[in-house]
């Protein structure tokens, strides 16, 4: 009776021959994927969704148990130039295991080294590590009678994985998904959705082109979705975006109905006093308040920013504050001495500055 | 005569060392900076060869020795495979690893934290015994338990006991054991002779190369001559004579690193107050390096590139063949010896120390060379005209309270 | 529990007091050997560095590699830096002082930041 005696059990036994190391050690030479002492996945496909996101479909190695929730989101590690990096994205596949793939749907953010690599620079058959996922983002099962999307951008990911297995299992709710993109052609699964809409009538898609109508106000959700306030709300997008959508869910005392994925970072502290930026080599300057990140005003004043985790951690985004002073917003720590380098993803000006890029 | 003034011995002024520090630290940001994909495909590729080697060298040696015909060319080659899967694992990949040098990677797979290599000795212990106690103390009498290994006498400072007339023999066995003289390393027979060893913390490394020692001795000795069934006499003498190579190879290796002439020993007392670019002047003067080709120095883990190895021990082994170019011309402008010359000359040497200082110093002459003469405008300057040391500097555990404020 | 325990690399320091600087002698042990300032065990992956950040921002910390758990309950030992955060990387090197460095301690530049667990 082979199969009564498990693999994994097999291959223990195996470690008598490969003590030190592990059987899996030498396994994955014969085939990368054959090794769960690290989580490796094969890329099958790149499929390109937009301009600047693809669909990266990738097989599992050993190990994977194809149990992640819809909603929640993997890291994965490639080597660039010769380092790993990680990253974490939304699975937007189902949890299907006879399937054998996982797919995460990436968009490559300007100057992004690692978004622009997934996107753009990975050949199919490259072996990425994958970490487990994680992530309280999801829908409970069954899930709720009524239900209100708010997304923005690539906040569409995880929404997308919970409507793919909504649609999947046949138990499509009352769903409400409300859209935003810059253009329609920026906007990832636009067909898909469209194609979900028509074959559910009780999911309502709703699009917004915010390059020509202009970004969602909240008071408009009275007109869009007259019930708002007794569905239950997953909202995911950029970070203004959710910080207005709490506010609003605060102000009606409904912060129990609202569920939020945020992909950035959580600044709190004071911030600075805002004042004019100088990017010295380009001469650009551009006018900014104390709240936005010294490395947002310069993405927005065209400048190629350098930036990494945008959450303080990899120090990637430190540039040279030639003169003025900055404000660390997550503790309120203030940066003036000439020629100091400076974090510019966690600070904000105070005063006028003056940046060596 | 064992130093115990790095600078005064080499006629160097502060600034002389202070420049040669930041030449070695230019050295050293341009390898960090540089450190990219060609580094990770090296130490990948490597580890393939040598798993591959390993899994080869033990199934010729299961299969080939089933048979009458193959069973001698499967004993040579498998032999030779595994022999050089241990010698490569444990040197050029383990050696390396444990040094952090490819920690940069961010690979769980190859990273000093969690790596253990082919070998008896625990890798935490090593990284301890290694490591810290002889890349920090190296060449310092009374600190670095690698001068002669608590066994041999290798230095003439040592005092001679007449137990010491048996060198010649301990270091047949020692070279023979290698692998159990270095899993017992860390233990510190000095200390446990001595009776300082604390008994706790004795046991502890006991239990750890016990544990470690007995899952490979299992492994070449009993697990796999098992598996070859009638055959495992010649499975486990291939094994055994293979585990002898590697044994062989590493001590040869090792003590052409700091034992050849020209390599000298320090005394010194104040190594906490040491800068940088005095550490870095002892560990060219405390190394010895050996000449051959790519290969050679694959085979040794880069350690004929002894002498860069101890100047930058965590930068990749690849690249201190590139790195020893720049070193030497360094060392001819400051007038630094570079001690180097062929295997068996570096090898002979250490030999002839050994068997020298099996007797008392009396009876024998020292082959250390002399001090490198001071060139003219180099020459010995008066206390007079000397800038004063500067004392202040990393003094940290004498004023461990203050210096930071 | 590490509250009332003197860290290793801080070998001399009282419980109660400030931690103060750490020991040069033990730090250079962590760093080398590869084991944790608070527990001595060997490091696992990733590393993490404590320190002010004016120590992140230069990217050089004075604390020696520890543990993450171990620098987390270090950062609540009585004698703490209030403003010390923690910083994980992979790798790190070893910077002795040079005789004209601003700095006279030993430090360490991290070469491998991480930004996800």
């Amino acid at each position: 009776m082979a199969s009564t005696i498990p693999w994994e059990r097999v291959r223990r036994a195996g470690d008598k021959l490969t003590t030190p190391l592990l059987p899996d050690d030498y396994l994955r030479l014969l085939n990368p994927l054959w090794s769960s002492r690290e989580l490796r996945g094969r890329v099958e496909k790149v499929v390109q969704e937009t301009d600047d996101a693809a669909t990266l479909v990738i097989r599992p190695g050993w190990g994977w148990r194809y149990d992640h929730r819809p909603g929640q989101y993997v890291g994965i590690g490639v080597q660039v130039e010769g380092k790993f990096q990680w990253r974490s994205y939304s699975i937007s596949s189902p949890p299907v295991r006879k399937r054998r793939t996982i797919t995460i749907t990436v968009r490559a953010m300007p100057e992004g080294l690692l978004s622009a690599h997934l996107v753009n620079g990975l050949e199919p058959g490259t072996i990425v590590r994958l970490a487990l996922p994680e992530g309280d983002f999801v829908l409970p099962d069954p899930p709720p009678q009524q239900l209100l999307f708010l997304v923005g951008g690539s906040g569409i990911t995880p929404v997308i994985a919970m409507l793919r297995t909504l649609d999947r299992r046949d138990t499509m709710p009352d769903v409400v998904l409300h859209y935003s993109s810059p253009t329609p052609d920026r906007m990832i699964f636009r067909e898909e959705l469209a194609r979900l809409s028509e074959k559910h009538e009780q999911l309502i898609f709703h699009e917004l082109h915010t390059d020509t109508d202009g970004m969602l106000d909240l008071a408009d959700l009275d007109r869009i979705c007259p019930d708002w306030r007794e569905r239950d709300t997953y909202a995911c997008g950029p970070g203004p975006m959710l910080d207005a959508i709490s506010e609003h869910y605060e102000q009606h005392d409904l912060e129990d109905r609202l569920h939020l994925e945020r992909f950035s970072l959580e600044l709190g502290g004071e911030g600075g006093e805002g004042g004019t930026l100088t990017f010295r080599n380009s001469g650009k300057t551009i006018e900014v308040d104390g709240a936005t990140t010294v490395l947002e005003a310069g993405e927005e004043a065209g400048i190629g920013m350098p930036y990494g985790c945008r959450m303080g951690i990899c120090h990637t985004c430190t540039l040279t504050l030639v003169s003025g002073k900055v404000r660390d917003l997550r503790n309120g720590d203030e940066y003036g001495n000439a020629n100091e380098p400076v974090q510019t993803c966690v600070t904000a000006a105070v005063g006028d500055c003056t940046l060596d890029i | 005569m064992a130093i115990k003034d790095v600078q005064e011995y080499m006629h160097l002024t502060d600034d002389e060392v202070e420049q040669l520090g930041r030449e070695l630290d230019a050295i050293r940001q341009e390898i960090e900076e540089s450190r990219g994909e060609k580094d990770a495909a090296y130490i990948n590729r490597l580890i393939r060869i040598q798993r591959g080697l390993a899994a080869a060298g033990r199934l010729t040696l299961m299969l080939g020795t089933q048979r009458k015909e193959t069973r001698v060319p499967a004993v040579v080659a498998g032999t030779t495979f595994l022999a050089l899967h241990k010698i490569l694992e444990n040197m050029e990949i383990g050696h390396n690893v444990m040094h952090g040098q490819w920690d940069w990677m961010n690979d769980p797979e190859i990273h000093s934290s969690n790596w253990e290599w082919d070998t008896a000795q625990p890798a935490e212990q090593w990284k301890h015994s290694h490591n810290y106690i002889h890349h920090q103390f190296t060449n310092v009498l009374g600190y670095d338990n690698d001068i002669g290994y608590g066994i041999l006498r290798m230095a003439r400072e040592q005092k001679w006991h007449p137990a010491n007339l048996g060198q010649p023999v301990y270091n047949a066995l020692l070279a023979t054991l290698f692998e159990w003289g270095v899993a017992l390393h860390d233990l510190d027979i000095e200390r446990i002779r001595k009776g300082e060893k604390d008994p706790k913390e004795m046991k502890r490394q006991l239990k750890q190369i016990w544990r470690k020692g007995r899952n490979q001795v299992v492994k070449d000795y009993v697990v796999y001559p098992a598996l070859a069934g009638r055959q495992w006499r010649t499975v486990l003498t291939a094994n055994l004579a293979s585990n002898v190579v590697r044994n062989l190879w590493a001590y040869v290796i090792i003590f052409c690193g700091h034992f050849p002439d020209g390599a000298l020993h320090f005394t010194e007392e104040e190594l906490e107050d040491e800068t940088r670019s005095e550490w870095y002047l002892r560990q060219i003067l405390g190394a010895a390096n050996f000449k051959g080709g790519p290969l050679l120095h694959v085979m040794s883990g880069n350690l004929g590139f002894q002498i860069e190895h101890h100047l930058f021990p965590d930068l990749p082994s690849n690249r201190y063949a590139q790195i020893s170019e720049r070193v030497q011309e360094l060392c001819r402008k400051y007038d630094i010896p570079y001690t180097t010359g062929p295997l068996h000359q570096q090898y002979g040497q250490a030999l002839r120390t050994i068997i020298k200082l099996s007797v008392p110093n009396s009876w024998t002459s020292s082959d250390q060379p002399e001090p490198p003469t001071p060139s003219r405008e180099r020459r010995r300057k008066s206390d007079a005209e000397r800038p004063p040391r500067r004392q202040e500097l990393g003094g940290w555990s004498r004023s461990a309270a203050g210096a930071r404020g | 529990m590490i509250a009332t325990r003197t860290p290793f690399a801080w070998g001399e320091a009282d419980a109660e007091q400030e931690l103060g600087p750490p020991l040069r002698r033990q730090v250079i042990q962590c760093a080398l050997s590869r084991i944790c300032g608070v527990c001595a065990e060997s490091l696992g992956r990733p590393i993490a560095f404590l320190g002010t950040p004016e120590e992140a921002a230069r990217n050089a910390f004075h604390c020696p590699p520890m543990h993450v758990t171990c620098a987390e309950d270090l950062r609540r030992h009585a004698g703490a830096d209030p403003r010390w955060g923690i910083t994980t990387t992979s790798g790190f090197e070893l910077v002795r002082p040079g005789r004209d460095d601003a700095d006279p301690d030993v430090r360490f530049e991290p070469n491998s930041l991480l930004q996800d667990p």
